[in-house]
């Protein structure tokens, strides 16, 4: 029987789901060894948004090679395992050369994790000014609401974006750092999308 | 296109949301969720019972690592 199954048939009664547990655990490690942030769409789901997803976007501070072995081979000693490689230096050459990987559960094929380093000074402000939030009920560390808006409002801003945009704005009304969002907008602008052309 | 009702029902999820407890939109939210999932594992498990069905899920694995 596979793990997803298995903890759904045994678990107590409990309102979390699938991809909840899947994070939390996945955290929990990779919080062990170094500082990272979820960001994108899971964002919003952790929030409520009422749709699906069947992954989670994680940025990870920059690390030695021997420091994300010691990870890697701790994330497969809690079951699970990368779709790039097993080995620990081949994921890390993708990492350092800016592109992500991608951990599921061992023999499973979803949920997954898409991991990444840290790319320039956005991912950097977004490390630094983490959050965890209550609302959620997950023991996970996420970028922030204003830079999660930010991103959806003013880079990607497709239909579902700007729905999940529309839906943090609401969970979070009267809270929210308009000035700041803004700020972010334009670094977006001049670091992100200047950059693609 | 999604036309303005679909944004009004988004906004009116979102109120109820802010509005209940945790334990109450999560429920809800659960089964919505955790359904892509099941359905999703469901639809590879009978993928890989077959060897044609093997091979595209051999092609969807290949994409997935491509996929920077």
């Amino acid at each position: 029987m596979n793990y997803v199954f298995e903890k759904e048939m045994n678990r107590e009664i409990s309102d979390r789901t699938i991809i909840d547990n899947f994070a939390e655990e996945f955290c929990r490690v990779v919080g062990r060894h170094i500082k990272y942030i979820v960001v994108s769409g899971y964002v919003a789901i952790a929030h409520g948004i009422g749709r699906g997803t069947i992954d989670v976007d994680m940025i990870i501070e920059k690390m030695r090679e021997r420091d994300f072995a010691k990870m890697h081979e701790e994330l497969v000693g809690e079951g699970f395992e990368c779709l790039q490689s097993s080995k620990a230096d081949d994921i890390y050459e993708y990492l350092i050369a800016g592109d992500s990987v991608r951990y599921i559960r061992i023999g499973e094929d979803l949920p997954e994790m898409e991991v990444k380093f840290v790319k320039d000074e956005i991912d950097e402000l977004q490390m630094r000014t983490r959050k965890k939030f209550p609302f959620t009920g997950l023991d996970v560390w996420f970028s922030s609401i204003e830079f999660n808006v930010a991103f959806k409002e003013g880079y990607l801003k497709t239909p579902k974006d700007m729905e999940d945009a529309k839906h943090l704005r609401i969970i979070y009304k009267d809270e929210l750092d308009e000035l700041l969002i803004e700020d972010i907008k334009k670094m977006i602008k001049r670091l992100r999308l200047e950059d693609e052309g | 296109m999604r036309d303005k009702s679909h944004m009004e029902q988004v906004e009116r999820w979102a109120e109820y949301v802010r509005s209940v407890p945790l334990s109450e939109w999560k429920s809800k939210q659960k089964s919505l969720i955790d359904a892509q999932i099941i359905i999703g594992m469901r639809f590879r498990k009978n993928l890989g019972k077959t060897e044609e069905g093997r091979k595209i899920l051999e092609r969807l694995r290949k994409a997935r690592i491509e996929k920077k």
